[in-house]
């Protein structure tokens, strides 16, 4: 025997109770085994963890542990002969085997026992099912979108500085690693058949680093690419090497002629050296030429320095904003944000409701299987109970029922996969469309991974445990063999509990569903106010167009106006043109915040409006449709040299002038510093006298403002225009487009008529997302109202059978058919009622989740959710009615001889 | 040596528990650290015990009450003469597969021209 001093009291501990342990596991082991060797197998194992402490510490512990656990996990020898050897596997399989096989006659069991019901388990299946094709579906779709890192290294670290500051991207050094701007160009390729205006970026050198970008063809910038006066270079996206290169693999080496903003006396010749890969997104989809940046610029996104938490980078950058612009707000404050949160932020809401609705849909669905569950193990209750008389335990039909439940679950978990598994390929790029933003990681990222599979894995399973659990809890709780003795079983009171349950169950159903049917409503009512809202011009036929004059070839404001001038009218003398018009932003063409603007007599808040501002040429709302209410449109006499005028909308003009007349009164801009928006001008505009008043537009769908006001371009001559070409009735849009290309040309060869697009698809892709929530939250809210209808009839159906006899005597006694109807409906009612108020509440809530998405009705608009109740409490009464009149009808003698 | 029929061959771990118990009588534990030493046979008790149990049946091995001083350890097993025969048996059968494969596979054949 070993000296045990090396071993501590803590080694001692571990050491009994371990024996302590594994004397429970003995039982493992055959009774005459235990009986006969128990205390010394005990010992035995005390001694191998003993010795083996001794010898080696915690490795010896954990290997004398190791070697009886798996001695415990193998067959027993056999006796000393291959053929006691064989008698003894025999027996110690047999064992084994009875316990397997219990289980597998079980499986069988149940498996047999939901094939002779189809109905009953295709039902389930198939709804469960469908449920979590739902829920599988959006949530791989959240997942794409918020939970999977975006693809870039250390993305984690990557923020977005916001307010865009005059802190240089030079400066910030001591808070970011790798720091990151870019200046948004268009480049006017020229040179080929036509000239093309691509949009461009001019990047930072760091730019592509934090990015992780691996040129698919060619390669990246290098470091003194970037120096001043180093000879133009550039990178290309992989659309504009497919379409302008033809996908020529020698591109790289090649070289393009283009004019820029900065440089924009002469085009210059870029020296292509690399090719972006495919899925490489930044900024906006569009951009399709890299080059690297010859200005200061603020940083607008930076990978923070690991060792640099969140909140020192934000003091640190306000601090540098302080230092570097004059006359900051006190309260002024540089906020950083992950790029990913910022890029993901509109869809969050959108995607969590989603999730919640198809969540809510499984519940119900759940909910619909426990009750289709409950109806059927009580109609099960004498086999169950004969069983049970015979001498089966009661665990075992436990375990019978709940492997039902597994195996129901289970079906429905394979159709929850299967079914987006097989969708989700051809539903990418509607997915991304309907958002309205693509997916971070590429379309590919939209995927069923491991992640999303575990998710569903863990709720099939959850599922399984419900289903299978509920049931035979209740079954097994009561004292099942009372139905023996009852005759058919029929007329006996069916325990209490169960009906209970059966009936929270169902209000249960109907409140979740009377919840999403509110919200649903809500999202229909916004997708038709927006459908029909009137936009306040009209957006059929219209093409629009950017023309964008180098700065060398017009640098005088009369150059412009004279160019632009001739291609209006030019345009508008073509065969196929209704009107033409020149705006500075055309409705629906990006997103632009609106500024702040006063009226003039004013000095308080309240004279004050934010509004969308835009430079006009002549006969823009005339060619838009835009009604002019009072006051003249701007003319010739409007030039630059002239006193500075406006035309202002509607809401603006009573917002700004509240009860007088806007005519002859002034508005000029107001410097914008506010935290979360870009430092604006520092100084005021210049006052514009109003001249005219116009009825208001919808710009755009998501940012609300007060209005427009409109100033005349002749005053304020950029060098982009948007032009807007109304074409007659039957005129095709390519014809159209290739008129004004050819008016461009005829003018100067190196204009394009740039990003072409149609103001009504415009307006239809700005429309889609809510369009898109409509729809999917009336399916979902659909299919849930009528998974509670079939819940509640089969409820009712069930009870009305219960008690048919009960029903039969009453009605022998002389009770007239209708106040047997009015006893189930009464019941019936109770529960809808119950569920429908519940679910009101639930109604309510949703709608105030959806509020950021709801456009033209309040959250909590009465007339919605008092309509949805209406609706659910009249179809519910239906679905109660029909079967509670079956049950009058049957012919009382007839149920009473059954028995 | 030359019996016209091969005996049964034991399993490995009986052999072990046999072969363990052939210096002197042990008990359990002792046999599992006999073998780990004698073969490098990693036993745990159940496999141990549960071979005791079929071989205490089979009379190859009996038990008795220890005498002296290690009581909590249980009785120690010995070997009975059938018991001592049948480990003789399998020895003998062990020493001639391993003669054949001596001739057979380590002595290879000359290579031909």
């Amino acid at each position: 025997m070993r000296d045990p001093s090396p071993r501590t009291w803590a080694w001692d501990t571990a050491v009994r109770l371990s024996v302590s342990l594994y004397r429970v596991l003995l039982l493992r082991y055959s009774r005459g085994l235990r009986a006969r060797f128990g205390r010394e197998m005990a010992e035995a194992f005390r001694a191998l963890l003993e010795d083996g402490v001794d010898r080696g510490g915690a490795a010896g512990f954990a290997s004398g542990w190791w070697r009886a656990v798996r001695d415990l996990a193998r067959p027993l020898p056999g006796g000393p002969a291959p053929e006691d050897d064989r008698g003894g596997e025999r027996r110690m399989g047999r064992m084994r085997r009875a316990r397997v096989a219990g289980w597998l006659e079980d499986l069988g069991f149940a498996w047999r026992s939901l094939r002779g019901d189809p109905r009953f388990s295709g039902l389930v299946v198939g709804v469960l099912g469908l449920a979590m094709a739902l829920n599988v579906g959006v949530f791989s779709v959240l997942r794409a979108y918020l939970l999977r890192p975006l693809p870039y290294p250390s993305a984690e670290r990557i923020v977005e500085v916001r307010p865009v500051t005059d802190v240089s991207w030079r400066q910030v050094g001591d808070l970011f690693d790798r720091a990151v701007s870019w200046d948004l160009d268009a480049f006017t390729l020229v040179g080929g058949e036509r000239p093309e205006m691509v949009y461009g970026a001019w990047i930072t050198p760091d730019f592509l680093d934090v990015y992780g970008v691996r040129a698919a063809l060619g390669r990246t910038f290098r470091p003194e690419e970037a120096d001043a006066g180093a000879a133009p270079v550039a990178m290309i996206s992989h659309r504009l090497w497919r379409e302008r290169f033809g996908g020529d693999p020698a591109v790289v080496g090649r070289s393009f002629r283009a004019f820029t903003s900065d440089r924009p006396d002469h085009a210059e010749s870029f020296l292509i050296v690399g090719v972006m890969p495919r899925d490489f997104w930044h900024v906006n989809r569009y951009t399709d030429v890299f080059a690297p940046i010859r200005v200061e610029r603020a940083v607008y996104v930076g990978r923070l320095r690991p060792d640099v938490p969140l909140e020192v980078a934000e003091a640190g950058m306000t601090e540098l904003a302080r230092a570097t612009t004059d006359g900051l707000p006190p309260d002024f404050q540089v906020r950083l944000t992950s790029l990913q949160e910022a890029y993901t932020a509109s869809l969050r809401p959108t995607l969590t409701v989603l999730q919640a609705a198809v969540t809510l849909v499984l519940l119900i669905a759940c909910a619909n299987a426990v009750v289709l569950l409950l109806v059927r193990s009580a109609r099960r209750e004498r086999e169950l109970g004969i069983r049970r008389a015979l001498g089966a335990p009661a665990g075992r039909l436990v375990r019978q029922l709940g492997l039902e439940g597994l195996l129901l679950a289970g079906g429905a978990g394979m159709v929850g996969v299967a079914v987006p598994a097989l969708l989700l390929d051809g539903t990418r790029a509607a997915v991304q469309a309907s958002l309205g933003r693509s997916i971070p990681g590429g379309a590919e990222a939209l995927r069923l991974d491991g992640t999303v599979l575990l998710v569903a894995m863990g709720a099939c399973l959850a599922l399984g445990l419900v289903l299978g659990l509920v049931p035979a809890a209740l079954l097994v709780g009561r004292r099942t063999i009372a139905s023996l003795w009852s005759g058919s079983g029929r007329g006996t009171t069916e325990s209490a509990a169960r009906r209970r349950l059966r009936s929270v169950l169902v209000a249960g159903e109907v409140a979740l569903s009377m919840a999403l049917l509110a919200g649903a409503a809500l999202m229909v009512r916004s997708a038709v106010h927006l459908q029909r809202m009137d936009l306040g011009f009209d957006a059929e036929r219209v093409t629009r167009g950017e023309v964008g004059l180098r700065r060398a070839g017009y640098p005088e404001p009369e150059q412009r106006i004279a160019f632009f001038e001739t291609v209006t009218e030019r345009v508008r003398s073509l065969p196929d043109v209704e009107a033409a018009a020149l705006t500075s932003s055309a409705p629906f063409v990006g997103t632009i915040d609106p500024s702040p603007v006063e009226g003039e007599e004013a000095g308080d808040a309240a004279r004050r409006a934010r509004v969308t501002i835009s430079a006009v040429g002549d006969g823009y709302f005339g060619a838009m449709a835009i009604p002019t209410l009072r006051g003249r449109d701007f003319g010739v006499g409007d030039a630059a040299g002239a006193a500075p005028v406006a035309i202002v909308s509607r809401s603006t003009a009573e917002r700004l002038w509240p009860g007088g007349d806007a005519l002859g009164r002034r508005v000029r801009t107001l410097p914008e510093v506010e935290p979360g928006r870009r430092l604006g001008y520092p100084e005021p505009g210049a006052w514009h006298t109003v001249v005219g008043v116009v009825d208001d537009v919808t710009r755009d769908l998501r940012v609300a403002s007060d209005g427009q006001v409109y100033v005349p371009y002749r005053q304020q001559a950029g060098f982009w225009m948007s032009l807007l070409v109304r074409r007659r009735p039957a005129a095709g849009d390519a014809a159209v487009a290739d008129g004004v290309e050819r008016v461009l040309a005829g003018l100067d060869p190196d204009i394009p008529f740039s990003s072409r697009s149609e103001l009504d698809d415009l307006v239809s892709e700005a429309r889609a997302p809510t369009r898109f929530m409509a729809w999917l939250l009336g399916g979902f809210s659909g299919f849930a109202s009528l998974l509670s209808l079939m819940g509640l009839y089969g409820v009712v159906a069930y009870a009305a059978r219960q008690r048919s006899r009960d029903v039969a005597i009453r009605m022998a006694l002389g009770a007239d058919a209708g106040s047997v109807t009015a006893l189930f409906l009464r019941q019936g009612l109770v529960v809808v009622l119950a569920g429908v108020a519940l679910g009101a509440l639930g109604g309510l809530a949703l709608g105030r989740a959806l509020a950021g998405d709801l456009r033209g009705v309040s959250p909590e608009d009465p007339l919605t959710h008092g309509a949805v109740a209406a609706v659910l409490v009249l179809t519910a009464t239906a679905a109660v009615w029909a079967p509670a009149r079956q049950a009058s009808r049957a012919a009382p003698m007839g149920v009473l001889r059954e028995e | 040596m030359d019996e016209p029929r091969a005996p049964a061959p034991l399993t490995p771990v009986v052999f072990h528990v046999l072969l363990a118990l052939s210096g002197g009588p042990l008990h359990g534990y002792g046999v599992m650290k006999r073998a780990e030493q004698d073969s490098g046979l990693v036993m745990g008790p159940g496999t141990v015990y549960g071979s005791l149990q079929r071989l205490e049946d089979a009379g190859w091995v009996r038990a008795t009450e220890p005498e002296g001083n290690e009581p909590r350890r249980g009785r120690v097993f010995h070997l009975t003469g059938r018991g001592r025969e049948a480990l003789a048996a399998e020895a003998r059968r062990i020493a001639r597969l391993a003669r054949l494969h001596d001739v057979r596979e380590l002595l290879p054949e000359p290579e031909r021209p």
